[in-house]
């Protein structure tokens, strides 16, 4: 077999085996790699910073463990904001795998919180789990046309898991409209944000934290301002902690470091937004970016490998 | 235990893309090698280290003048233009199209201008 074709045929298994090698090993090196958080990230990670802490957050939780890579970190990056500034929330999911998950990691971050010397979040006290919503359309319109009577029907659990309704919680208790939660934040693997985004635009911000894949498609929507921000796949986590350790500010504003992320969008001028240093910032996306990056890196070199196979094969006389 | 075999058929999938990425994404027209250059950037400044590398490079060359011209072609900047201006536009366009299909086959069906396939 010539060279030229050697190049293009490289086995499946062979393939499979270098990118176990490529993706698997960065993934036990937690390295810092250099970063540059994208525009609509940091407008995801400056409205969050900048919640009111008097009014609670509507949290839409649909992802599983199939994208907890992307989702998962999301997650848990906003669970840490809304956690370290005392931010209440409820939230919903509209699968019942999905909301298993998210109960699970705000269990886990409400530890690493009071580890970390702040409050424990308790369910009923402090946030409020709204259970699981499989007509999304409905209770979207719910929720727009009379989020009290949708409250008063819903049907949850206290902090000794006795049953009870989440408008007697007092995370709830000054919430009668959709506008009196501070942000509606999808955190989702599914398109269930563009159900959500259609219908309640204008009514609420909205914030969505989506996978790679998803993300291009809803860059129009955070262009139009439909999506106040948007975080997208393992790069929109790392962009989201990149924040979180370092910081945000406008170019032309005083305070942080030579570390602080900066941008120039005018709509920041004058503003510094602290990250929380010191604390677990820093954890998902980065064991997980080196590992993008070496993947990457290889799908790179495999489609150049095969396009001079491609050449040579070409100045050979070949197809 | 569904969970865990959910994300291991979602893992799954990096296999095949790049396998199919190694097989397909070859420069055989001028619009494969556009789309090639295209993705090749994108896929880069999804690379944190390359991007960085890329700024450095720039401001060498600016000496840290933001306002110079060179600017725009930090690797962060032509991806951002891709994603905000051709990509943007491209999927509204999709968009619109939809929309104005779904319309167009509701009002056939409502006024029973649609008729059942086996007719």
């Amino acid at each position: 077999m010539s060279l030229a074709k050697k190049l293009q045929g490289f086995s499946s298994h062979a393939l499979y085996v270098a990118l176990i090698l490529f993706a698997g090993l960065p993934l036990f090196l937690k390295v810092q790699v250099p970063n540059e958080p994208e525009a609509s990230t940091i407008d995801a990670f400056a409205f969050i910073r900048q919640l009111p802490k008097d009014k609670p957050v509507l949290i839409e939780s649909d992802w599983s463990l199939s994208t907890r890579g992307e989702s998962g970190g999301q997650f848990e990056a906003l669970m840490r904001m809304l956690m370290r500034e005392e931010i209440k929330f409820a939230f919903y999911s509209v699968d019942p795998i999905n909301i298993a998950v998210a109960r699970t990691t705000i269990g886990r971050l409400s530890a690493e919180n009071v580890k970390a010397g702040g409050k424990e979040y308790k369910r009923w006290d402090d946030y409020v789990d709204l259970g699981v919503k499989p007509g999304l359309e409905a209770t979207i319109k719910a929720f727009d046309q009379n989020m009290g009577q949708a409250l008063a029907t819903n049907r949850t659990f206290k902090t000794d898991g006795s049953p009870g309704f989440a408008k007697d919680s007092p995370v709830l208790q000054n919430v009668k409209q959709l506008k009196d939660f501070s942000a509606l934040v999808i955190v989702t693997g599914t398109g269930s944000w563009q159900i959500v985004t259609d219908r309640l635009n204008g009514k609420i911000p909205i914030v969505a934290m989506l996978t790679g894949v998803m993300s291009p498609e809803a860059l129009p929507y955070h262009k139009s301002g439909q999506l106040a921000g948007l975080s997208g796949g393992i790069k929109g986590v790392y962009d989201l902690e990149s924040m979180m350790e370092r910081g945000l500010k406008h170019e032309s504003a005083s305070g942080g470091d030579k570390n602080t992320v900066t941008t120039n969008n005018p709509k920041y001028a004058g503003q510094y937004i602290p990250g929380f240093p010191g604390k677990i910032n820093i954890d998902r996306a980065s064991a997980y970016y080196p590992a993008l990056h070496f993947a990457l890196f290889l799908l790179i070199a495999l489609v150049v490998i095969g396009n001079v196979g491609l050449l040579l094969s070409k100045r050979a006389g070949g197809n | 235990m569904f969970q865990q075999m959910d994300a291991t058929m979602f893992s799954i999938i990096a296999f095949f893309i790049l396998s199919a990425a190694y097989r397909a994404f070859r420069i055989r027209s001028v619009e494969s090698t556009i789309l090639l250059a295209t993705a090749l950037i994108l896929i880069l400044s999804n690379m944190g280290l390359v991007a960085q590398m890329s700024t450095s490079v720039v401001e060498m060359v600016t000496k840290g003048d933001t306002n110079h011209w060179f600017n725009n072609f930090k690797l962060s900047e032509v991806a951002g233009w891709i994603k905000g201006t051709i990509q943007s536009g491209s999927l509204r366009a999709i968009n619109f199209g939809i929309a104005v299909g779904a319309l167009a086959m509701g009002l056939r069906l409502w006024l029973g201008l649609e008729k059942g396939s086996g007719n």
